[in-house]
């Protein structure tokens, strides 16, 4: 391979030049020509020319291919850190750690990667150009490394000019349009809802695959969406189908037990019932997609009523740190147990956009990767708000910890209502609760009042010597119905030859027998036997801890160690024997408190690592003269305009803020937004599957499909699936995500379609090309030429 | 051959020893059912010999009960779920797990001891110790720890789940719709509306829970006739014959047991390539062709059952790529059967072979052999033409390290003679040592085995560098149209890149180097452990768990 270059490519690389180089620096430096044209075209060029012999070496060329070896291999697996390498915890990525914070693609796009690469290729051509003399046997070689040029030239278009992101595009929108009032819509995702005046419309049901019974459409299947309007004067459901407008009606309820709804057609004989009310399905048209790895604050002025008075302004963020926690305080946040974060506050500038209605720079200061917003209970504040944390150990061992707060009804047990904590204002209440420590459940029958047992039994007790039996079916303590917390007990009665089972709850005016077909509302019949009246009271929690009857003083009354209750005194600090095995301890008591908000973080090794930056955090301070406000805002996948364009998955909070000014604002943190070339809908979704057809699971799924269109009157629609992204615009758009259907929801209702350009990739492809047809070349062709001449010469020399 | 003949039936009988007893395991024939009854799961239908095959492992692991067959086990579990109460039947794969859960046992009795020492070494252990709320708690403190153990623990609760006998039920879905709809859900037995069904499979689980095998033999014979016919006249059900073979490809153990072709060959071409034993040679070729003919079989076999070409898992990746590997030296022999390369290729071929399905042998759990349908983004031409491309390249690079090995081994045996090999590579390169001659059209590579050796890495390195590089530049073109970007710095393309690196170093060094030969074995090998590690790290460690943020 090592041939004489060409003579005249072979002179001017030399350290030779050296001695003119000093030369030149040494008259420039005496004559005052530093910094002159001259300068700048005498000494870089006899420093190429010194550099030259450099970059004629083929080892340079070797030594940067390790380099670049060592860089990929850095920034992709990291450096292990153990032996134990297939542990993931073994490994660890220099691209990740503070300092760095860097993306994959950050990483590949630093300056070093840059030099090494354009050092290859300086160094590629100036050996190809000085050491290979260009001939047939060396077209493969040149090929080669003319192609691996032209491939890095594509790679500079291409990643320069790269802009990648994803668009959420959702299948509808339900557009309302009343008498006397704006039109107002709302995305179809469930359980959505809007109110305009006293009149509330809810998404009640969406069916993306319904099938049309009547008309010339009958057998076709569309995508359904079903409205309940709840007015002051008239409620009900109003059925929208996709494509379908002249379908619309609506549906009442009626007065036959046995079809409760029907529709309005058949009972008024008409369609709709409010003929003034027009709802439609519209398209939920994007213009903007969100770019990749990107972060912004948008923020927008708001009235004292809530009003906004702009619209939403971006500010970009650059520079945002992505894998590392950096605390700018440590009374900012809450910690695990045992961790301390470090202090590593930032000072990221976001600067105030055109029409902004703040125009001063936002600091970004803190960043957490993996959190979410805590209230922990702090002492101080004024109102009385008693809190204990109790522990139970089995010898010196914690076996469970537990904080209640007396008022919060929710927040007042433990265990599975093991434990409550109570706060009583007199030795009466006290004593009231010491007599009501154990559950009983009493019959009233005529005058009489009875005891009866409160364990559940097989057969039917006589209540004494009354003409009543009954039956415990089962006792519930504790449940939290809509935000209450009840306790009932369900007991059998029997009444001659009838039977039947009654509902005792613990507050006596709930109680009710369960009548057949019956509805559970306040109006209805309760009873089916009003002879019999029922009382259950749940007793104490095994475990009750009061409060509040002497200061710092608390009690234990327990019933865990027989039938017999116990009350005894139970001091802060002091462990207190439950059973011979179990301790019961207060550690820490509070009586005025209040609730303190701040972001929690995740350990590392708590973190899902699939869920990336989703639940990441930043704290923003907004300074002016008359005073800081700062707020903590979390990470928005997409910055949807208002609850109404929500779409069910993601989140909608953005914070509100009163400036020192006097100004109210919201803002909230999310990714960059691009425009895209014309607004994009989605007109359908389609999901083909595997034998057995769609299950909703993922592994039932052949292919996913959305059908979109551009609104650009065309009405030309493009069927985008996995592996067949389709052109637009300078855009290729691709199948990214979809909305599986779940519990809640049938799903279907959105696409996530992921967007990016492509300049230079048919370079790309052309320098790979060459390469190819290169190698080929110079392992395989060119032997065959050779052994040609070889047969040749040693023909002819045997002659 | 008819020493051929005997180790190909020793082969496939390795597999169904039967066991030499009178029990009712033993008595129970479930062949014509697992032959014969499709079962809906996941998208496909599996024989129900393929299923339960699949779906034992989802309880234990690469292990059996008491070495009973899957389908056994699982229709015991079913019927009789009180026979494996308290009985180790979960299988924990992670051993720090494993530890963890024995320190929470009261170990201070003998017998409880003793399952725990058998715990450690198996990773079996019963529901109902992982049920002490004592190990609950364990659990859920180590779950919290969720890069380490939030997988594991959740193998451990569904293997728990499908072990119950209603979850046993409930995926047994073997009634095809009666529509024949290929959109439709198939179902268990519940539904089915034909009483000689309904009558046969009563029969068939009492006298399941009597013990009485006869009857359960005529029952499932019934059954396994009564059951296919529910599919007649649609194209849903498949044929009885691809059942058949589905079900006897997975008993044989996916022909896995090849590896035994393939290292008597390899003894056999190790002796003949170093000894120039003529004979031994050509016997050694035979079990060679022998070996490669049966992967041939494995590889199509596997094509028929699972209605595509086997390249969409790590099983089918490693197993296509040793007959590829097999095929192409099969290939190059017979090119070079009268040069001085011969036994090279086929030799190296065979060693690669041998190691790949000794692989997907002892990790079955990694390198599960299951046919499944492929993920939506895999359904692309360039899932063929990319993945093809770049396991042909991977295992050419595996071969290229054994002759490099040998050459390696060569030299050193040369260092302690105190020889000098320096001189010993080929000097036109790889094929052109083959394809350029000298004086008397005598080839370019001389007649020693340091020069073969090295001539052969050289064939294989020019190869595979051309086919990596093509493979991933076509990925590039896959990904473009796929996710939006040729190229996204992902760790199992940066690794692709990485190993295509330290190639063009060998190709470039070895135009400066001294010493050819040896820093081209070196750098082969460091190429292949690159390539390695980017097979098994990037893959089973790092990409799995990697955010792409």
């Amino acid at each position: 391979m090592k041939q004489p270059a060409h003579p005249f490519f072979r002179w001017p690389g030399s350290l030779l030049w050296l001695l003119p180089l000093l030369a030149s620096l040494l008259l420039f430096w005496r004559i005052g020509g530093v910094g002159s044209v001259w300068w700048y075209i005498v000494v870089p060029t006899l420093v190429a020319l010194i550099l030259i012999d450099l970059f004629t070496t083929v080892w340079l060329g070797i030594s940067t291919l390790v380099l670049l070896f060592i860089y990929c291999s850095i920034g992709s697996s990291g450096a292990p850190v153990s032996l134990a390498i297939w542990e993931p915890t073994a490994w660890v990525n220099l691209r990740e750690m503070r300092g760095f914070e860097m993306t994959e693609f950050e990483w590949f796009h630093w300056w070093p990667f840059k030099w090494l690469v354009a050092i290859l290729c300086l160094n590629m051509s100036i050996v190809t150009i000085r050491k290979i003399r260009f001939n047939i046997l060396t077209l493969g070689v040149w090929t080669i490394h003319g192609g691996v040029i032209v491939m890095v030239l594509g790679c500079m278009v291409y990643f320069s000019q790269k802009t990648e992101g994803d668009v959420l595009v959702s299948r509808r929108i339900v557009e309302i349009r009343s008498t006397n009032a704006e039109p107002v819509s709302m995305v179809v995702t469930p359980s959505n809802s809007v109110t305009i005046g006293d009149t509330s419309y809810t998404i009640t049901d969406i069916n993306p695959s319904w099938e049309l019974m009547s008309g010339d459409d009958a057998g076709k299947r569309a995508y359904t969406v079903t409205v309940s309007v709840q007015g002051p004067e008239q409620s009900f459901m109003r059925q929208l189908i996709a494509g379908y407008p002249q379908y619309t009606e609506d549906i009442v309820q009626s007065d036959d037990p046995n079809q409760p709804m029907a529709r309005a057609k058949n009972t008024m004989g008409r369609a709709l019932v409010d003929e003034s009310l027009q709802m439609s399905l519209q398209y939920d048209a994007k213009d903007h997609f969100f770019v990749t790895q990107s972060g912004a604050i948008y923020l927008r002025e708001l009235s004292g009523d809530g009003t906004p008075l702009t619209p939403w302004i971006e500010r970009p963020i650059h520079n945002l740190p992505r894998f590392n926690d950096y605390i700018a305080g440590y009374d900012d946040v809450w910690s695990a147990r045992n961790t301390t974060p470090e202090l590593h506050p930032l000072s990221i500038k976001v600067e105030p956009q055109d029409n902004d209605p703040v125009g001063v720079d936002f600091i970004v200061n803190s960043y957490l990767r993996y959190a979410f917003m805590k209230s922990q209970v702090a002492s101080g504040g004024e109102e009385l708000f008693p809190v204990v944390w109790v522990t139970l150990r089995k010898g010196s061992e914690a076996v469970q910890s537990v904080e209640m707060y007396a008022f919060d009804p929710g927040s007042s047990t433990a265990d599975m209502s093991l434990m409550t904590f109570r706060w009583l204002g007199s030795e009466d209440e006290l004593a009231g609760l010491e007599k009501s420590l154990l559950p009983a459940i009493n019959a009233t029958i005529g005058d009489t009042e009875h005891a009866i047992g409160i364990a559940p039994t097989e057969d039917f007790q006589q209540i004494d010597d009354s003409e009543y039996a009954y039956k415990i079916k089962s006792v519930q303590n504790n449940l939290n119905i809509g935000g209450t917390i009840v306790s009932l007990a369900i007991v059998e009665l029997r009444h001659d030859d009838k039977t039947w089972e009654r509902w005792v709850f613990d507050n006596p005016s709930m109680n009710r027998d369960v009548i057949d077909g019956a509805q559970h509302d306040k109006s209805s019949a309760k009873f089916i036997d009003d002879n019999i009246k029922m009382t259950y009271s749940s007793g104490a929690a095994p475990i009750t801890i009061v409060g509040g009857i002497e200061d710092n003083s608390y009690r234990l009354l327990t019933t865990i160690s027989g039938d017999t209750p116990t009350s005894t005194p139970l001091v802060v600090g002091e462990p207190f024997p439950l059973t011979e095995e179990v301790t019961i301890t207060i550690d820490r008591a509070e009586t005025h408190t209040f609730s303190d908000t701040r972001p929690m973080i995740v350990p590392p090794q708590q973190r899902d690592p699939s869920a990336s930056n989703m639940y990441s955090m930043i704290q923003v301070v907004i300074p002016s003269n008359e005073g800081t406000v700062s707020t903590w805002l979390p990470y928005h996948h997409y910055a949807f305009e208002s609850p109404k364009e929500l779409v069910r998955r993601f989140q909608y909070k953005p914070a509100v803020l009163r400036l020192p000014s006097g100004k109210i604002i919201e803002i909230m943190f999310s990714r960059q937004r691009t425009e895209l070339p014309t607004p994009v809908a989605l007109k359908t979704f389609e999901v083909d599957s595997h034998l057995g057809g769609f299950t909703g699971s993922t592994s039932s799924i052949l292919n996913w499909r959305s059908i979109v269109t551009f609104l650009d009157g065309s009405d030309s629609t493009l069927a985008v699936s996995v592996n067949d992204p389709k052109p637009y615009g300078e855009y290729w758009f691709f199948q990214s995500q979809w909305d599986p259907p779940d519990s809640a929801s049938q799903g279907l209702n959105y696409t996530v379609l992921g967007v990016g350009n492509r300049h230079g990739v048919f370079t790309m492809l052309l320098g790979c090309c060459l390469t190819v047809a290169g190698m080929i070349w110079a392992f395989y062709v060119k032997p065959t030429i050779r052994r040609k001449r070889q047969q040749a010469v040693y023909a002819e020399v045997s002659k | 051959m008819k020493y051929i003949a005997t180790l190909f039936i020793l082969l496939f009988s390795c597999h169904s020893f039967a066991k030499e007893t009178t029990s009712f395991e033993a008595q129970v024939d479930m062949t014509p059912w697992s032959d014969s009854v499709a079962v809906f799961t996941n998208g496909r239908v599996k024989s129900f010999e393929t299923f339960a095959r699949s779906f034992m492992p989802y309880i234990m692991g690469p292990l059996k009960f008491e070495s009973q067959s899957p389908a056994f086990t699982y229709f015991d579990m079913m019927i009789r779920p009180e026979r494996y109460m308290g009985e180790s039947v979960i299988y924990v794969k992670h051993k720090g797990l494993r530890a963890a859960i024995i320190g929470e046992l009261q170990t201070g009795e003998p017998s409880v001891q003793e399952r725990a020492d058998a715990f450690m070494k198996t990773g079996l252990v019963s529901r109902e110790i992982l049920r002490q709320p004592e190990v609950r708690s364990l659990l859920g403190r180590l779950r919290r720890d969720v890069r380490r153990f939030a997988t594991p623990i959740e193998t451990i609760d569904s293997a728990i789940g499908a072990s119950d006998s209603r979850n046993l039920w409930a995926v047994l879905k073997i009634v095809p719709p009666t529509s024949g709809s290929f959109d439709e859900q198939w179902s268990t037995l519940d539904s089915v509306t034909d009483p000689a069904i309904f009558e046969s499979w009563g029969a068939m689980v009492d006298a399941w829970k009597a013990g009485d095998a006869a009857v359960v033999n005529a029952e499932l014979l019934t059954l396994s006739q009564l059951l296919p016919a529910l599919g007649a006249g649609s194209d849903i059900y498949p044929e009885a014959s691809r059942l058949k073979l589905e079900s006897l490809y997975f008993r044989m153990g996916n022909l896995t047991s090849i590896w035994l072709v393939y290292l008597v060959s390899t003894i056999l071409l190790l002796m003949a390539f170093v000894y120039r034993f003529r004979r031994v040679g050509q016997l050694g070729l035979a079990f060679f062709v022998l070996a490669v003919l049966l992967n041939t079989v494995a590889v199509v076999w596997r094509w028929y059952v699972s209605g595509r070409f086997p390249n969409a898992n790590m099983f089918e990746a490693i197993t296509t790529a040793a007959w590829m590997g097999g095929v192409f030296a099969l290939l190059m022999e017979t090119i070079l059967r009268k040069s001085a390369m011969k036994y090279v290729f086929s030799l190296g071929a065979a060693i690669s072979a041998m190691v790949a399905l000794l692989a997907v042998r002892l990790y079955p759990l990694e390198l599960n052999p299951h046919i499944s349908n492929k993920m939506p983004v895999l359904h692309d031409i360039w899932l063929y033409i990319h993945v093809n491309f770049i396991i042909f390249a991977y295992c050419l690079i595996f071969v290229a390290a054994v002759s490099a090995t040998i050459y390696l081994v060569r030299r050193l045996i040369q260092k302690t003679r105190g020889q000098n090999g320096k001189e010993d590579y080929a000097r036109a390169g790889g094929i052109a040592s083959l394809v350029e001659v000298r004086p008397n059209n005598k080839p370019a590579l001389s007649n020693n085995i340091g020069s073969v050796l090295d001539g052969a890495t050289m064939i294989l390195v020019e190869l595979s560098f051309i086919l990596l590089w093509a493979g991933i530049v076509m990925g590039a073109i896959w990904a473009d149209h796929s996710w939006g970007r040729p190229w996204g710095w992902d760790p199992k393309e940066t690794f692709a890149l990485n190993t295509f690196i330290i190639f063009i170093v060998l190709i470039h060094a070895r135009i400066k180097v001294r010493d050819k030969g040896l820093w081209t074995a070196w750098l082969a090998l460091i190429g292949c452990g690159v390539m390695l590690f980017n097979w098994i790290i990037i893959n089973f460690t790092i990409s799995g768990l990697h955010s792409y943020a």
